[in-house]
């Protein structure tokens, strides 16, 4: 293993304050479940590790049914998944979270980890873009919120300074009406997706689609959100048609990445598939809700 | 370059002076004779050097031992309370669940770790909780029984 | 033999108190709790700590070393390369390897330097500052590259290489190109069969390269002094290792030993001694102790697995179904080394290559091909899963052109007692029919799956073990009654040593818990040939018992005597529960302790039981025709496999639904750890089968690691039924036990490659069925355009 220094802070203060020092040489660890292996690969060689786990006040999940989620940088993907509230009002976020790599990963990796990571094959990102989420990025300089649509610059480069850390990570408030859904496939269960599809929509009286998003992971050198897809649903009721082409479509707008078991032309296909599944699936949970009544 | 790290293992407090590079998988054979955790592929992926920090499956291979600085670790050493084999230590022999028994320990701790918060699995929530251990002796039917069994041999116990 | 035979028909007379018993194994409460010492975990004061310096090139000249640097840092206690070694070549079949490399390096991986030091990160460093100097040369990455008339060669001094006298000397190299082995069977006619037949078909199927990813790294631990060399290894062949390094270094054999730690699991990948010479000379080099563990980077990238395959076939016959002809041309990867790539060229690829069937007229061409890249060698099947994928998924092919059903095909062509093998054998103890029979009925194979998109699959095949191997044992008692077996076979979790203390304890008269098994000593332990090819129940199996039955009737001798005012004779008399006492007569006996104990001071003599055992089978085929007047092969093991698939047609994924197979292995000795075996080694074929493929580029391994390389995890693993076959003793065989070890792993990837068949029209003739390659196959059929 290669030699670094190990900072704990114990404020977010202290933590800013470690990384504008040491800047490029530094970097914020939580679960480690990513970073430890790229560093005993030599693929990174920080001089510094800062970790977030005894900084108070980031491993919380914090909801107001006006102002939303709020979830703190150190929550574990565990934490997430069998989160009761989570299940309940932003379910795509929980069925990502409980289906990143083995439950010994999930014990540790942290959601902004995963984030902040930025790997194109990652599952909490799709979700979240699905949900609109931001992130609240914080360092000495100030504070900042970004759109996680426009956080990932390139394959494992997010969009953070080097001396900016992310605190939070806020989902708005749920409306009525609303349901989402992550779809992963892989080659084994605990793999990296190959093809991940996040889909959050909301509906109307005539079952017509009010607003969707559509966050894909495994479908391009970073998690994007399928917009021209997302295009086609909206004032729409979600028929067979509709959805085939909207499938489709995601596939044509992606820019999938080659590797391993599968060629960008195979994810390609896929995202094709699990687009037009997963909206399969959401409407027919919007059937079986209108039909029992909004219970889960 | 050292720091002084304290933590508790299987029920006994311990102060080792470590770098801070340093793996708590390490740390534990190394520095503290426990040599139940293996090292099968140093990423991650195996789980042969499965732990349980705070009653959770982890991979010791992939945590830094100043991470479990004031945090309590189960080792595979542990978890026989005074020579009295766990039930997944019984099963797991009785079932032939070990073969070679290299993934054995971290097998049985992440077993130990679902079966401590949910005493009455099924055979889906077993596989789950065992996704993170590779094994290649035996196929994996036998271990999943060996869980099963356990469980249920727990309860007739009222453990 | 004759004493194998007679002690084998008296014993299936009797009823047994260990032998077929289901128990646990005797060194299970170790490993759960922790306790087990495995190679990994040696070591030993003044530990040294050693690494290896590996080429990045897969073809260069080497045109200088330099380690000053190296040597001067400080916690570096030696430092070696090709210069420091004696300049000889080695290997375990041709000698077509070096140590460290000398001159050229042919393959990326191969060990150039080595260097020990006080911990693995100085090591690590030093290995850095170790200068090498190459100059790249034209290399083949592929068998088609290798085979041109023009290709660049692997090794041009080819035609000059040595057999090793350790292993066999069936090797057929061709000088002055890159077939390092070219086995030929030429048997009956098939030229003048074909123009005879009704039907002919011809099909190529390709295997990929896979790794046995036993948990357990290589690890070694050297101790050389002046008078001896110690090697603690996680090898499945101690004997092989001791020979293997004390004819390189020079030594007389009595001054190397080599003793077994715990294996963590071997699957054949634990054979070639790879690190011990290294870690022998490091130590001699350093006069410390020196440890050398392999990364799992470098398990994938630098040492061998199963050898990749292209199998051409061509079947014909008769309007009936009857298999007239058959002509096989089997090309195998050999990557830069032959290594055990001859056993399987030669023993998959030639003596057991066109399967359980009778066919008169067989022509094949086995050719083992060298490329630049790390060599495969041994590996659980060897050979088997990949000529078993062709040769199978043909005979659905043809059953179903010819309107016949799969089974009813194999039926009609499959081998009964007495037909002939590929190489002329006379077949015994031939069960196949009744394997298939069996799977056929549990799979309910006239019914189809209602279910769309799935299918039943269902393949047959059959193993052996190596021909002309051996084992000894020896038994000796305690004077408490407790017994000791020394083996030389190998323990890698398969649970030997259980099942040679439930052999030993069975003649013996003792509980389970009074026997101690010690294994792989070469200094204690007497000569066995190791752990694989399926062969360690049946010959260990068969030398403990012989030890074990010649234990007893000393110790028998010597109680009659005690007995004299009884006037017994040893025959009148036997042991039971630890007494030796008079058949039929219970009441008239002593404790065996006491009998052992009488033998110490003053009646007859300290008991030693002894046995040695020799396999079936020689390696004598005719080199034009490779056909033999003698067994090819040591017990013949029978395998019927059954898949059940379910594919998704928009994404390819194959799921199985259940395997469900029978296996014969003679007898169980142990129920419990045959099932095991079979599970175990399904799920090892299941893998090569749907996930698993080393990655090769240039000679560049692209996935070394669990993350890329995909083996299954349990949330991958489908029921699996298993009827384990006794009702076809083998009549050398301890208890009529033959071998188990990889009678699942040969014939899983056909079943399934059948079913999918079934379930999704489509014929893959690649492993692994990856998504992406069964879409593809999928849209082809439909008449999709398949690149999006």
């Amino acid at each position: 293993m290669p030699r670094f220094e190990y900072l704990v802070p114990q404020s977010i203060s202290q933590m800013t304050k470690h990384l504008a020092e040491y800047g490029e040489d530094a970097k914020v660890i939580a679960g480690g479940q990513s970073l430890l292996v790229l560093i005993n690969q030599g693929l990174v060689s920080p001089g510094v590790l800062v970790s977030l786990n005894e900084v108070a006040g980031l491993d919380q999940i914090v909801h107001d049914d006006s102002k939303g989620l709020e979830i703190g940088a150190a929550v574990t993907q565990t934490q997430i998944a069998t989160s009761a509230l989570i299940r309940e009002k932003y379910m795509g976020l929980a069925q990502a979270a409980e289906k990143v790599g083995s439950v010994h990963v999930r014990n540790l990796g942290t959601v902004g980890g995963n984030v902040c990571h930025a790997d194109p094959g990652a599952d909490s990102p799709p979700a979240l873009l699905a949900l609109q989420a931001s992130v609240k990025a914080v360092s000495r300089r100030g504070e900042r919120i970004i759109p996680l649509d426009g956080f990932f610059r390139d394959s494992l480069e997010s969009v953070l300074e080097a001396d900016e850390m992310v605190t939070h990570i806020v989902i708005p408030a749920a409306s009525p009406f609303s349901n989402s859904v992550y779809l992963k496939y892989a080659a084994r269960a605990v793999d990296r997706a190959t093809v991940g599809v996040s889909v959050w929509w909301t509906w109307d009286a005539e079952e017509k689609c009010r607003d969707i998003r559509i966050g894909l992971t495994g479908a391009g050198p970073t998690p994007l959100r399928a917009k021209q897809a997302e295009a086609l649903a909206r004032g729409y009721r979600l028929t067979n048609e509709v959805i085939v082409e909207m499938g489709q479509m995601a596939a044509r707008e992606c820019d999938p990445l080659s590797g391993g078991h599968a060629p960008a032309s195979y994810r390609r296909k896929m995202v094709a598939v699990f687009v037009r599944r997963a909206l399969e699936q959401l409407v027919k949970e919007m059937n079986r809700i209108r039909r029992e009544g909004n219970t889960r | 370059m050292k720091q002084s790290l304290q933590m508790t293992v299987n029920g006994q407090r311990h102060t080792v002076e470590v770098e801070p590079w340093r793996l708590l998988l390490d740390v534990l054979r190394d520095d503290l004779g426990l040599m139940g955790a293996k090292r099968g592929c140093g990423e991650g992926y195996c789980g042969c050097c499965t732990v349980l920090l705070d009653r959770k499956a982890v991979h010791a291979c992939c945590v830094l031992a100043l991470r479990a600085a004031g945090r309590e670790i189960t080792t595979i050493e542990g978890l026989a309370v005074e020579k009295k084999l766990d039930p997944l230590q019984e099963t797991f022999v009785a079932r032939g669940a070990t073969q070679c028994g290299y993934c054995t320990p971290g097998m049985i701790l992440s077993a130990k770790a679902l079966l401590v918060k949910n005493p009455h699995p099924t055979e889906d929530e077993v596989k789950i909780a065992l996704s993170g251990n590779l094994c290649r002796c035996t196929g994996y039917a036998k271990i999943v029984e060996a869980v099963l069994c356990a469980a249920s041999s727990a309860q007739e116990r009222n453990l | 033999m004759r004493r194998v035979k007679r002690a084998r028909k008296e014993s299936l007379m009797a009823s047994y108190s260990l032998v077929g018993k289901p128990l646990p194994l005797v060194d299970g409460v170790e490993k759960v709790t922790g306790r087990s010492v495995y190679g990994t975990d040696m070591s030993l004061p003044g530990m040294l700590y050693g690494k290896i310096l590996r080429s990045p090139y897969a073809h260069a000249r080497i045109l200088s070393v330099d380690a000053s640097e190296a040597k001067r840092m400080p916690g570096v206690h030696a430092v070696i390369t090709a210069d420091d070694l004696p300049a000889k070549r080695v290997g375990v079949a041709l000698r077509d390897e070096w140590v460290l490399a000398r001159d050229k390096v042919r393959f990326i991986g191969e060990p150039v330097a080595a260097v020990a030091a006080s911990d693995e990160s100085i090591a690590e460093e030093a290995l850095r500052a170790i200068r090498v100097e190459y100059e790249e040369l034209p290399a083949v990455f592929s068998i088609e590259e290798s085979l041109k008339a023009d290709a660049p060669l692997v090794h041009e001094e080819l035609g000059t290489y040595e057999p090793s006298p350790y292993i066999f000397r069936f090797m057929r190299p061709t000088a002055g190109t890159n077939v390092a082995s070219h086995i030929k069977i030429r048997k009956g006619n098939t030229e003048k069969a074909l123009r005879e037949t009704d039907w002919a078909f011809e099909d190529t199927y390709y295997y990929s390269r896979a790794h046995h990813c036993y948990m357990e790294p290589h690890a070694v631990l050297a101790h050389a002094t002046e008078e001896k060399v110690l090697l603690w290894t996680n090898s499945q062949r101690t004997f092989d290792v001791r020979a293997y390094v004390a004819d390189y270094f020079g030594l007389a054999q009595h001054k190397v030993r080599v003793m077994n730690t715990k294996i963590g699991g071997g699957f054949g990948g634990k054979i070639t001694p790879k690190l011990e010479p290294i870690a022998t000379a490091l130590s001699r080099s350093s006069g410390r102790p020196v440890k050398i563990t392999f990364t799992r980077q470098e398990e994938f990238a630098a040492t061998g697995g199963q050898h990749s395959a292209k199998v051409k076939i061509k079947s014909a016959g008769r309007r009936d179904g009857t298999i007239v002809a058959r002509e096989m041309e089997v090309t195998w990867d050999a990557g830069a080394a032959a290594d055990l790539g001859v056993s399987v060229s030669l023993l998959a690829g030639a003596v057991g290559v066109s399967g359980p069937y009778q066919i008169s007229n067989l022509k094949v061409d086995s050719y083992l091909v060298y490329t630049n890249s790390v060599n495969p060698g041994a590996f659980r099947g060897m050979g088997m899963q990949q000529v078993c994928w062709a040769v199978e998924s043909q005979m659905d092919t043809i059953a179903e052109r010819l309107g016949m059903d799969a089974v009813e095909f194999r039926m009609k062509n499959a081998i009964v007692e007495g037909s002939r093998s590929a190489t002329g054998e006379v077949l015994h103890s031939v069960n196949v029919k009744e394997c298939l029979a069996k799977v056929a009925e549990a799979m309910e194979w006239d019914k189809k799956p209602q279910q769309p998109n799935r299918g039943k699959g269902i393949a047959i095949w059959h193993k052996f073990s190596a021909p002309s191997t051996s084992s000894s044992a020896v038994v000796k008692l305690n004077g408490d009654g407790t017994v000791v077996v020394l083996t030389g076979a190998s323990e890698i979790g398969q649970g030997s040593t259980t099942v040679l203390a439930q052999i030993a304890g069975e003649e013996l008269g003792v509980r389970l818990e009074d026997v101690t098994v010690v294994s792989a000593d070469t200094e204690v332990t007497p000569f066995d040939h190791g752990t694989f090819s399926s062969r360690v129940t049946h010959h260990a199996g068969n030398a403990v018992r012989l030890a074990a039955i010649d234990a007893r009737e000393q110790l028998l001798k010597i109680a009659a005597e005690l007995l004299a005012k009884h006037k017994v004779t040893g025959e009148q008399l036997e042991i039971l529960d630890g007494q030796v006492c008079l058949k039929g007569n219970h009441a008239v006996g002593l404790p065996l302790a006491q009998v052992v104990l009488a033998s110490e001071s003053r009646v007859g003599l300290p008991v030693i039981g002894r046995g040695s055992f020799r396999g079936l089978g020689r390696f004598q085929l005719d080199p034009e025709t490779g056909q033999s007047d003698v067994p090819a092969a040591s017990e013949w093991i029978y395998v019927a496999q059954g898949a059940e698939v379910e594919v998704d047609l928009e994404t390819g994924k194959v799921k199985v639904l259940r395997l469900v197979g029978a296996y014969d292995c003679g007898k169980a000795i142990n129920p419990l750890l045959v099932h095991g075996q079979i599970e175990g080694s399904l799920m090892m074929g299941l893998g090569s089968t749907l996930y698993e493929k080393i990655e090769l580029d240039n000679g560049q391994v692209m996935n070394p690691s669990f993350m890329d390389y995909l083996i299954p995890t349990v949330l991958e693993s489908p029921p699996m039924e298993v009827f384990v076959m006794e009702d076809n003793p083998h009549e050398c065989g301890p208890y009529g036990a033959k071998g188990i070890g990889e009678a699942g792993i040969v014939a899983v990837a056909a079943a399934v490659g059948n079913a999918v068949y079934r379930a999704a029209g489509v014929r893959i003739k690649e492993a692994p069925l990856t998504g992406n390659r069964v879409l593809e196959a999928i849209e082809e059929q439909r008449g999709i355009p398949t690149r999006g």
